[in-house]
């Protein structure tokens, strides 16, 4: 059934409806959730928020086209996220002494494969790690991150530096070892 | 360069976004359906339908099994009574048959014998008249016996009759020969004045004898001047 038809008979409340679009869409908001929450009982949680908020203002929804609708949902799941963490990002996020790195080795892309680079990620810490992720992966601006996290923008830009460094030197660190040097 | 490290970090993330499967998300459903106000009151009208439907059906198939056994049973009744009779029959079959002497006692008949004329059928060309004539004949007769039997009564009657009327004479002669015999004249009884007086001994008496005498007694022959 066409996405469109199938948002309108889920704001008219059509269970079967509103459950094709859940089980379009749950592993997608699921992945999105635990990139943030790594405890399966917030996670559950989370996800129940999201759905719930997703149907409650799906009605007030302008449907364009699926990305922006996919757009839409995965940015309520990652605002419940965010407000999940927000008491404790505060205590998460260090400011931890980092030197800015300069001139850093220059490993190509390509070489990683996605697991490892994926790993290498989960590896930062926490904050840096939701700061870097809401930036690059989930295209949030650093005000737009300031404002979920309630942080300041300067915080958010320096925390993204931070965390690029990091990884950087995990790269360094990584490639280093496999090149032996 | 930190930028093609960004894409790719950002490529490989939606990569897995889109592979990714969530294990529970069946009972993630349920709490989900549950807790949305819209759908409650219709899952709710659906669930008791359901439940009703189901016990409608549950009672209907009951009821065929019990029927269906019930029937089972009774066709398992006739089978078994069945087969009895069909042993009674086959044994009846087989039995050979006992002679049994019956004494029954008959009453003679009692001949009543009548006097009929019988007239003897001769062929003649009017078949139908002599018919006739025997019916007419039959009928005479009967009439004669019945005649005879009142006639017979009558005589009967009339001799009876007569025997009384004779019983009766002979009885009256009797009484007069009775009469007769135990006929006598009374003796006349005589009483003297002397004997009147002899009677009036007692004082009484003779109070009352004074009493009438002297009560308006005119005529009184009896009466002499001693007794004044």
């Amino acid at each position: 059934m066409n996405l469109e038809k199938l948002i309108k008979k889920s704001v008219q409340g059509s269970p079967k409806a509103q459950k094709i679009v859940y089980d379009r869409y749950i592993g997608l908001i699921y992945s999105v959730v635990f990139r943030y929450l790594k405890n399966e009982t917030d996670v559950e949680d989370i996800l129940l928020q999201s759905f719930l908020k997703i149907f409650q203002k799906l009605k007030d929804f302008q449907f364009v086209n699926e990305k922006a609708f996919v757009g839409w949902i995965k940015k309520i799941a990652i605002n419940e996220a965010l407000m999940f963490k927000r008491k404790k990002f505060s205590a998460m996020y260090k400011m931890e002494q980092v030197e800015e790195v300069e001139n850093l080795l220059a490993v190509s892309p390509e070489i990683l494969n996605e697991k490892e680079l994926i790993e290498l990620i989960e590896q930062l810490p926490d904050g840096y790690k939701t700061v870097f992720l809401l930036h690059v992966v989930d295209g949030y601006s650093h005000k737009e991150i300031g404002e979920n996290l309630n942080i300041a923008e300067g915080t958010s830009r320096s925390q993204f530096f931070k965390a690029r460094n990091l990884l950087q030197k995990k790269l360094e660190n990584y490639y280093g070892t496999a090149m032996g040097t | 360069m930190e930028q093609q490290w960004e894409h790719k970090i950002a490529d490989e993330y939606k990569a897995k976004d889109a592979k990714t499967s969530y294990s529970k998300k069946e009972e993630l459903w349920t709490r989900i359906s549950s807790s949305m106000p819209n759908s409650k009151g219709l899952a709710a009208f659906w669930k008791v339908a359901a439940i009703l439907l189901a016990l409608v059906m549950f009672g209907g198939v009951f009821a065929a099994i019990s029927v269906w056994n019930s029937q089972n049973e009774e066709l398992i009744a006739f089978e078994n009574k069945y087969e009895k009779l069909q042993l009674v029959v086959d044994s009846l079959m087989n039995m050979e048959p006992v002679k049994i002497t019956e004494i029954q006692v008959l009453e003679k008949e009692k001949i009543i014998y009548k006097e009929v004329i019988v007239i003897v059928e001769k062929e003649t060309k009017n078949g139908t008249k002599n018919i006739k004539l025997t019916a007419e004949v039959e009928k005479l007769n009967e009439q004669l016996f019945t005649s005879k039997q009142n006639h017979q009564l009558t005589k009967d009657s009339l001799l009876i009759a007569h025997l009384e009327i004779k019983n009766q004479k002979k009885l009256e002669e009797n009484i007069l020969e009775e009469k007769k015999l135990n006929f006598k004249l009374k003796p006349e009884k005589v009483i003297d004045q002397m004997q009147q007086n002899l009677q009036e001994s007692t004082p009484k008496m003779k109070l009352q004898l004074f009493k009438l005498q002297d009560t308006n007694v005119k005529f009184d022959t009896n009466s002499t001047l001693l007794n004044k």
